[in-house]
């Protein structure tokens, strides 16, 4: 047993060794006989491919545990081979020769069969390889036929590089999706802020486009839904439709919503124009009429924002906009209430109206009464035509669609912008709002205008309905700062803070408008705000005129009197001299010595003068004695050559003793 | 000496003592052994007219009290040619050598000095001097050297120790005679450092004065030596003269 344990990885490796021997040209040449190769073959084993199965076979067992061994074995190989196999093991494992003639069919499937076993297992890496064409270059070129490549000529191989370089890249861009690129959720996004988008513009265009929507679109709407076609091929519509829902289920119902409420406008507006060009009528229908467009527009400007908001993937849950939609909705449902009561007026008033914008425009604006029920509709239709505008029939419509749409937007736009121009004018819009709508306005659309900055700086994704909420913020935001003012601090002085020259400036301003000014000041109290503010700048006029004028005049005046003190205080001071010059003529003056006199004082020295400077004098005067006295103590310096002040022999200066 | 051969040397008002006076002026004694410097001093030789050389040693006050004394103004130092002299704390023999020079041949100085290290310098010197007997023993004792030393006329006295007037009496009993002068120098430090210097030396005198001695004058050592005083006086002086002049 221990020497067939020991053999059979070795003839295993043998015939291993012969299956690769095609690719060793030499090996296949050199072999001979049995026991030349198998040196060889020994020599080569640790160069083998598949080394992983070799190392395992080359193990020797010292205690050749039969069992415990082809276990081993079989384990190891039932990972790569499978079920079969182990079977086929299992069933041969004991029986002599065929046991070996297993082994080598074994090691046979495992090179062949096995290799594709292998590549199953790693795959990814195989891929990679065959993607990552050139890793090394050593792995392509300097192999066995150097010489070759060397003769080789040089102009076809880049072409034939090129165009595997081409190959493999085309290969690659199909393996790779969108999650690769982490796309995906901006591409959904931008698919829901299309489909608003789309939705607006339906709105736009009216009811009686319904029928044709799948083509109505103008060519800004147009090219982001061709771009976005190839990403809702990726998902299915329910799959689409489940995100958005999961995402943000109120915004299916936000945007029902606001097709409505433009389609609501679109109804009110041509009879509030009516309305407002033969004023004397139904004065509380116009009012009605007004707030409820006013109510309309706000609310589609929220939804809008709401909606850009999203599309930006700003978080929206605690954004102030939610909670203003939800008021406006409210009052909305209030409106409608007392929309039930004026419907037939109305539809009266609309009828006549739509005649008008029929002849002028060609729009056929069919009055719809307000339903609840119409919300699910238009995403039907949007599906609709989404599915439908991959057909062919649409694509001859769509254009001449577009270009009606043209037009009747630029209509739209130009009725639009004498409304406002007008509201502007009159400031209706003070007039009109209920109170809480006016707080609410304060409350929340002042954040509406903080935000509009943002917009303004973001990428402009859909350019019209932008365009519009941004006007629409515009315009609410002045109103919202000018309703501030009134409702803010009204008892607080206002104008205490803000100096003179600002106030001039301001003034100045405001002359250059005076003719709006003189209409402010004719309208009645409760217009306003910017009324109100302007009577108090008018106020401040009159009042700096006056005061400045009183200001003037004096500071004048006490700039001459200033002026007149001063010419005669200096006219005094120069008139006394001459005086005293005058009279000093008349009197003798005293003598240098009569100054200087000191009477019977003694005169002194100027050093004695001094007390401390006296001492200072006695001290060295007695120092100066001292050193007649004592000597001071001379160090020898150097060999004795002598005192160089002399010695006088005939001195004696010792001190006697008396006896 | 500087001045180079303007120097002129006068004698000084002490005998024995001369003056060289050239740029500076400088003690100096008359060389008894010439063409020798006892502890490297300067030398003037000056020529008479009648050719013979006579060759001075200039006399260092820094390291001579005697000399500092004299330079001092002291009135009278009682040494002079041919005087025996008992010299005690002669030391290296410095200040020993110019007294012999002062006594001369005809004098005789007897340099009593205790310790054994100066005491060989002082015989060294003395092996040259004829007229100077080096004693190598302590001045307390003047006992041990009462047979060489015989009477003298002026003991010089530089011991340096707090019973130097006890020490000075004790020899002066032994060997000065009757009249004879004395001549001590007093360290204040080296008595009591407490007091003042004066008052240290009103004390020596005092107790000199007790002892048979009769200070006549006092001398202070300064610019040389701090703190130093010499006194002078006599011993045993005659009451003749008073008797004579009550009488």
């Amino acid at each position: 047993m221990m020497g067939k344990g020991t053999k059979s990885p070795r003839k295993a490796v043998r015939s291993s060794a012969k299956n690769h021997s095609t690719n060793n040209a030499f090996r296949e040449d050199d072999i001979d006989d049995e026991i030349d190769a198998f040196h060889k073959q020994r020599d080569v084993v640790p160069l083998d491919v598949n080394g992983e199965s070799e190392d395992e076979d080359l193990i020797e067992p010292v205690f050749d545990f039969e069992g415990i061994d082809e276990d081993d074995s079989d384990n190891s190989r039932s990972d790569d081979d499978g079920e079969e196999s182990d079977g086929i093991n299992d069933n041969i494992k004991d029986k002599g020769f065929a046991a070996k003639i297993a082994r080598q069919a074994k090691y046979l499937r495992q090179k062949f069969g096995g290799d594709d076993d292998e590549m199953d297992d790693h795959e990814e890496e195989e891929e990679e390889r065959k993607a990552i064409w050139g890793r090394r270059k050593s792995l392509y070129y300097n192999a066995d036929n150097v010489d070759y490549e060397l003769q080789s000529s040089d102009e076809d191989l880049p072409m034939e590089e090129e165009a595997e370089v081409l190959k493999i890249q085309r290969e690659k861009a199909k393996t790779l999706s969108m999650e690769d690129f982490g796309l995906e959720n901006n591409e959904q996004d931008e698919s829901d802020s299309d489909r608003q988008n789309d939705m607006h513009q339906d709105a736009l265009v009216g009811k009686t486009a319904m029928g044709r929507r799948s083509a109505v679109d103008d060519d800004n709407s147009y090219q982001n839904y061709e771009e976005i076609k190839k990403d809702f091929t990726d998902l299915s519509k329910e799959e689409q439709m489940d995100v958005v829902y999961s995402s943000a289920p109120e915004l299916v119902g936000l945007l029902a919503e606001l097709n409505d409420a433009l389609d609501q406008v679109r109804e009110v507006k041509p009879i509030v124009h009516k309305v407002g060009e033969t004023t004397e009528r139904g004065r509380v229908g116009m009012h009605f009429l007004e707030v409820k467009q006013v109510l309309l527009l706000t609310y589609c400007q929220s939804i809008s924002f709401y909606l850009l908001l999203k599309s930006e993937g700003h978080p929206v849950r605690d954004h102030p906009v939610i909670a203003r939609l939800v008021e406006i909705k409210n009052l909305l449902e209030k409106m409608k209430q007392i929309d039930v009561n004026l419907h037939p007026q109305l539809e009266d008033m609309a009828i006549n109206s739509l005649k008008n914008v029929l002849t002028r425009g060609n729009v056929p604006l069919e009055v719809k009464p307000v339903t609840t029920g119409q919300q699910p509709k238009p995403i039907k239709d949007f599906e609709k035509s989404k599915s439908s505008q991959d057909a062919d029939n649409a694509s001859a419509s769509q254009k001449k669609e577009d270009v009606q749409m043209g037009l009747q937007s630029l209509e739209m736009l130009k009725v639009r912008e004498n409304l406002e121009a007008k509201l502007k004018k009159k400031g209706i819009y003070n007039l009109t709002k209920p109170k809480d709508v006016r707080k609410a306005v304060n409350g929340q659309l002042e954040t509406l205008d903080d935000f509009d900055d943002e917009i303004k700086h973001t990428a402009v994704k859909n350019l019209e309905s932008l365009s519009e909420s941004r006007k629409l913020s515009q315009l609410v935001g002045t109103k919202a700062n000018k309703s501030k003012i009134v409702s803010g601090d009204d008892d607080l002085p206002k104008r205490d803070d803000i100096g003179e020259r600002r106030r001039r400036h301001e003034l100045r301003v405001l002359a250059r408008a005076g003719a709006v000014d003189d209409s402010d000041l004719m309208e009645d109290e409760d217009g306003g705000l910017g009324s109100r503010s302007m009577d108090v700048k008018d106020q401040d006029i009159d009042e700096t005129g006056e005061s400045e004028d009183e200001f003037y005049k004096e500071v004048k005046r006490q700039r001459v009197e200033k002026l007149r003190a001063k010419s005669e205080k200096y006219s005094g001071t120069l008139a006394v001299p001459s005086f005293v010059e005058a009279e000093t003529d008349g009197k003798r003056q005293i003598t240098y010595q009569m100054e200087k006199n000191r009477g019977l004082t003694r005169p002194r020295k100027k050093l004695l003068k001094n007390p401390r400077k006296k001492y200072r004098q006695k001290h060295q005067k007695q120092l100066i004695r001292r050193k007649g006295q004592v000597r001071d103590i001379r160090k020898p310096t150097g060999p004795y050559g002598g005192e160089a002040t002399g010695i006088n022999t005939s001195v004696s200066r010792s001190i006697r003793f008396k006896s | 000496m500087k001045g180079g051969s303007r120097v002129v040397v006068q004698p000084h008002r002490h005998d024995g003592v001369f003056v060289a006076k050239g740029k500076e002026d400088a003690l100096c004694t008359k060389n008894m052994v010439p063409g020798e410097a006892v502890y490297g001093e300067k030398r003037v030789s000056v020529q008479n007219e009648d050719g013979s050389k006579v060759e001075y040693r200039v006399w260092n006050p820094f390291r001579s009290k005697l000399a500092a004394a004299i330079l001092g103004g002291v009135d009278n130092i009682w040494i002079a040619p041919g005087t025996r002299v008992l010299y005690l704390g002669a030391a290296s023999g410095t200040t020993v050598s110019h007294v012999s020079d002062i006594v001369g041949p005809t004098g005789v100085v007897y340099a009593v000095e205790f310790s054994h290290r100066s005491g060989r310098d002082l015989v060294n010197m003395a092996k040259k001097r004829t007229n100077v007997i080096p004693i190598i023993e302590d001045a307390r004792h003047p006992a041990r050297y009462r047979m060489l030393v015989g009477m003298v006329d002026v003991i010089f006295s530089d011991v340096a120790q707090p019973d130097q007037a006890r020490i000075l009496a004790l020899n002066a009993s032994y060997f000065l005679k009757n009249g004879g002068h004395f001549v001590i120098s007093i360290k204040a430090n080296c008595i009591d450092s407490t007091v003042p210097a004066e008052a240290v030396f009103a004390q020596e005198v005092k107790k000199l004065q007790a002892d048979q001695f009769k200070p006549s004058e006092q001398v202070t050592l300064e610019p040389f030596e701090r703190d130093h005083a010499c006194v002078v006086g006599g011993y045993r002086m005659p009451k003749k003269q008073k008797v004579v002049t009550e009488s």
